[in-house]
């Protein structure tokens, strides 16, 4: 008998055993059924199934969290999520969902709330979903991933979908809880972390506070040679691409020192009665071990100097009140600061441009600080929850803050004024309406909108319309038809530097989505299939202008073309048709001993500019999702988990922009990881776990380096490059669970 | 265009501050839909070896609600409507009504008297539960909370949100106190307090 049927009968006989076993489980099918489907209340700002939330979704449990070896929300989105994708450029995690993927968007289009907070700032409109995010992930219950258009409850921002982190309450999180992980010679995490309830002023409360600290060096990736190809144009000589040595003209080789995170954070959420507090701080600091035209621009190769430092603090304080009957009344305020400095050390003479100067330190520096105050009422007309309406109003004072600063590195005298100058302050406001409607106790109807308020554009209206059927015991349809918008932020209206001209009046970006999808559960088991269309318009780019636009710029005299030979201007300028389908299947068997499950997304997304060019979307993948199976072995020993998740192969960032002959395109990925985790045995409050990844492409969608466009007179940019990826990983940790 | 920025959102404030804390209660988190805690509490009523004694031929539920507050008896005409709309609990047909709450020992002469098989409790009972955990004790009765909070104080039953899914909440020591027999296999689904 060979190996391969040996495995075969064994598998069989498992398969078997397992059916046996889940045959003769007890509870239900029916009882599975209802405990297994999630609660969500993210679409539609209440608790309501899955089946009834007016937005395909899906929710990833603490649980699946800690089975799969989840680390950050960027990996459980990744190994765990339906429809949404991130990547990881070696700096800060990209997000996209169902084919479109904007490049360099650090998380502008989907909306990522913490405890139902806004995380995104509001001068560029970025959120974290890496380790930048600032929440532990132990402190986490379960996440929320809505995909689609959310504008009609959340305004701004809420294109791609809604993201909701939701943190453990303390009651489920009794005692205290200390953490250590590591990714063997390349990071570490520490993290202590709190739950207690107890009566403040005779009111119920409950406490979670939590600190990490995580910091990461390496690896150290070794970069191929990138040569300039030509001598500097401003210097003669060839191109300086680090500050020690004579230029050579050539960048790459080994980054030693240049990759490089760390993030201490604390989160705290305190319950008084009808009272949460919530408040968070972090900051976030990271440096990229490569140059591109989107991070550390002209920079030195392996500059440790060359990073950027976020910080952010937010207090968010909520009350809920039974008014009358049917009539309820949620309130909050909300405090937000931010701030964010990119350094880039720059010794190339003509990225520098300072005579004397060996190397110049180029600041940005970026601050926004936000209050706010939201009052929400819901009426229940038939105090039966068949009838409710749910209004609300969410008003914003807004202060911002941009400049551009340069530096003689060696001696810190400033070399030139400020540019780009950004002092800012405004109001928003949103108003939003919405009804739902239950005729059946099959069928639940949700309507409304968001008409939102900006100083800089005319007013947006953002609808939505969803229905859903229980056709058969267990089975589901669902139709929903939503549009959102986007802001344009601060930076995009308001900058002017030496390469930039100030953009014309934009308009917010607009998406228009239709979506089907019907769900099927049996038990524990659930098969889930939908199609999707959306239409997005007036996106907003930084456009290279082209000869006849410089002209036209230069005879308004919006420019001066002798201070720069590049010139862009923020534009409304594309706009994105997508469709596609998504499906999932997952459950569990020998009473959720093995739990199991499967996500793809598929879809056909392209864009339009101006010009009627149509393309495909650079980065995004057309097929991609994540296959996950686990066991729990009985008593002490290990829970045995293995994920997968994939992508196929896309273009790269600069595939369109770039001008090269022959199309860079980044091949597929597969990853899988592989983890144990559960108690150290005979030590009950000592648990572990274990994780190995492996990638099996060791590049990504990014060109890094020189050669980020082609140039036909110079045979060295022949070649792109893209970044590299970080293939194989081992991480172990330890978690102590002292209980009160 | 928005003008007036800074009165709106300040007017807005103000007024959310002052119709809030005109009504400060405990505002008792009820995470479960009512539709799904409905349904179930029908499917778990039949892993009780005692409800076919308890209950006879109709299931007999008697909703609580707080009359001092909106919050408990909103969620009590709520339930009582949704099951309404539940065709058996544990295979049975069914009554429900509602009913105000004056005292613990009244409660327990009231489903004594009425032959009440399960009590369910909507919101704004957090300071009655001891004191009906007591009033109860030896009775036949299930008794069941909106609020997951109530469980630990000794309601048998409740049901909450844990990892974006529902939870059973049991409290092991009152369900044998009130005669409720739970099956082994419907405790494993469930997170147990004693």
């Amino acid at each position: 008998m060979t190996a391969l049927r040996r495995l075969g009968f064994a598998a069989l006989g498992i398969a078997m055993a397992l059916a046996h076993r889940s045959v003769h489980a007890e509870p239900t099918p029916e009882l599975e059924t209802l405990l297994d489907e999630n609660i969500v209340t993210t679409a539609s700002k209440s608790a309501e199934t899955e089946t009834t939330a007016p937005a395909t979704s899906s929710t990833l449990t603490a649980e699946d969290m800690q089975r799969y070896g989840i680390h950050t929300l960027a990996e459980a989105i990744n190994y765990l999520s339906l429809g949404a994708i991130t990547f990881d450029p070696l700096f800060t995690a990209e997000i996209g969902a169902r084919g479109v993927f904007l490049k360099g968007d650090q998380g502008n289009h989907f909306l990522l709330l913490v405890d139902g907070h806004t995380v995104n700032e509001q001068l560029a409109g970025s959120a974290r979903f890496d380790h930048g995010l600032g929440v532990p992930i132990e402190l986490i219950d379960h996440v929320e991933v809505i995909l689609g258009p959310g504008s009609v409850l959340y305004g701004s921002n809420a294109m791609l979908g809604v993201i909701n982190v939701v943190t453990k309450r303390a009651k489920y999180w009794n005692g205290a809880h200390l953490v250590g992980e590591s990714e063997f010679g390349k990071s570490f995490r520490a993290s202590a972390g709190a739950g207690t309830t107890f009566r403040l002023l005779r009111l119920p409360s409950e406490l979670t506070v939590a600190f990490e600290y995580y910091r990461q060096k390496g690896p150290y990736f070794t970069f191929e040679p990138q040569l300039y190809g030509a001598n500097d144009l401003v210097s003669g000589m060839p191109l300086r691409t680090r500050r020690e040595g004579p230029p050579d003209g050539i960048w790459g080789g080994t980054a030693y020192r240049s990759y490089y995170s760390e993030v201490p954070a604390g989160q705290l959420r305190l319950v008084t009665g009808p009272f949460e507090l919530s408040a968070h701080a972090s900051t976030f600091k990271r440096s990229a071990p490569y140059e591109s035209y989107l991070i550390n621009r002209d920079s030195d190769f392996d500059s440790p100097d060359s990073y950027t430092i976020d910080r952010s603090l937010w207090f968010d304080l909520k009350h809920h009140a039974g008014l009358w009957e049917g009539v309820d009344l949620d309130s909050r305020v909300y405090l937000d600061s931010y701030d964010s400095r990119t350094f880039a050390s720059v010794s190339r003479v003509s990225g520098c441009l300072h005579p004397g100067t060996l190397t110049c330190y180029k600041r940005e520096t970026s601050v926004a600080q936000w209050i706010g105050a939201e009052v929400q009422a819901t009426v229940d007309w038939l105090k039966t929850g068949h009838l409710v309406t749910l209004f609300g109003l969410d008003g914003r004072l807004r202060k911002f803050v941009f400049q551009q600063d340069v530096s003689d590195f060696d001696t810190g005298r400033p070399l030139a004024d400020s540019q780009g100058i950004i002092r800012a302050r405004d109001e928003t406001l949103g108003a939003y309406l919405q009804q739902t409607w239950r005729p059946l106790r099959s069928l639940s109807l949700n309507g409304g909108a968001r008409y939102d308020f900006d100083p800089r554009f005319s007013p947006v209206l953002s609808p939505r319309l969803a229905g859903s059927l229980g056709v058969w015991k267990g089975g589901s349809f669902k139709l929903v038809y939503a549009e959102a918008f986007r802001a344009p932020t601060w930076i995009e209206t308001s900058l002017a530097t030496s390469d930039v001209i100030l953009a014309d009046p934009l308009t917010p970006e607009r998406v228009r989505s239709f979506e089907v999808s019907f769900d099927q559960r049996f038990g524990a088991q659930r098969l889930s299939m939908g199609a999707f269309r959306s239409s997005w318009q007036n996106l907003v780019e930084l456009h290279p202008l082209s000869i006849d636009e410089l002209k036209a710029a230069q005879a308004q005299g919006k420019l001066d073309l002798f201070k720069s030979v590049v010139w862009s201007q923020y534009q409304n300028i594309a706009t994105i048709d997508d469709f596609g389908f998504t499906g999932t299947y997952e459950g569990s068997l020998d009473h959720d001993a093995l739990r199991y499950g499967l996500n793809v997304t598929g879809s056909v997304a392209r864009r339009n500019d101006r010009t009627g060019t149509e393309r495909p979307i650079e980065v995004a993948p057309r097929f991609f999702g994540n296959a996950r199976v686990s066991y729990d072995l009985p008593g002490d020993l290990p829970t045995v988990a293995v994920a997968a998740q994939f992508k196929s192969n896309a273009l790269t960032d600069r595939s369109l922009d770039g001008g090269w002959p022959r199309t860079p395109i980044a091949p597929g990925q597969l990853e899988l990881r592989a983890t144990i985790s559960g108690p150290v045995p005979g030590l009950r409050m000592l648990s572990y776990r274990v994780s190995a990844d492996y990638a099996f492409s060791d590049r990504t969608p990014y060109v890094i380096g020189l050669h980020q466009t082609y140039y036909p007179t110079n045979r060295a940019y022949d070649t792109w490059y893209l970044a590299p990826v970080d293939t194989f990983r081992v991480t172990g940790g330890l978690q102590m669970d002292l209980l009160p | 265009m928005f003008r007036g920025g800074w009165a709106t959102l300040f007017a807005a404030a103000v007024s959310a501050a002052g119709l809030s804390l005109a009504r400060v209660g405990n505002a008792e988190l009820v995470s479960v839909p009512l539709e799904r805690q409905a349904e179930l509490l029908a499917r778990v009523a039949s892993y009780d070896r005692n409800m076919l004694l308890r209950a006879g031929s109709r299931v007999q539920v008697l909703i609580l609600a707080n009359d001092a507050d909106p919050d408990s008896i909103g969620v009590a005409r709520r339930m009582e409507a949704v099951l309404h709309s539940i065709p058996d609990i544990a295979g049975l047909a069914h009554d429900e009504r509602i009913a105000p709450f004056s005292s613990a020992s009244e409660l327990a002469r009231l489903c004594r008297a009425q032959h009440i098989a399960i009590v369910y409790f909507g919101s704004g009972f957090a300071r009655d539960i001891p004191a009906i955990r007591q009033a109860l004790d030896g009775a036949d009765i299930l008794t069941v909370a909106a609020v997951p909070d109530y469980v630990e104080l000794g309601v048998v039953l409740g049901f909450d949100v844990l990892s974006g899914r529902p939870k059973l909440l049991v409290h092991l020591a009152q369900a044998r106190r009130q005669h409720v027999d739970l099956r082994a296999d419907l405790l494993k689904l469930a997170r147990v307090f004693e």
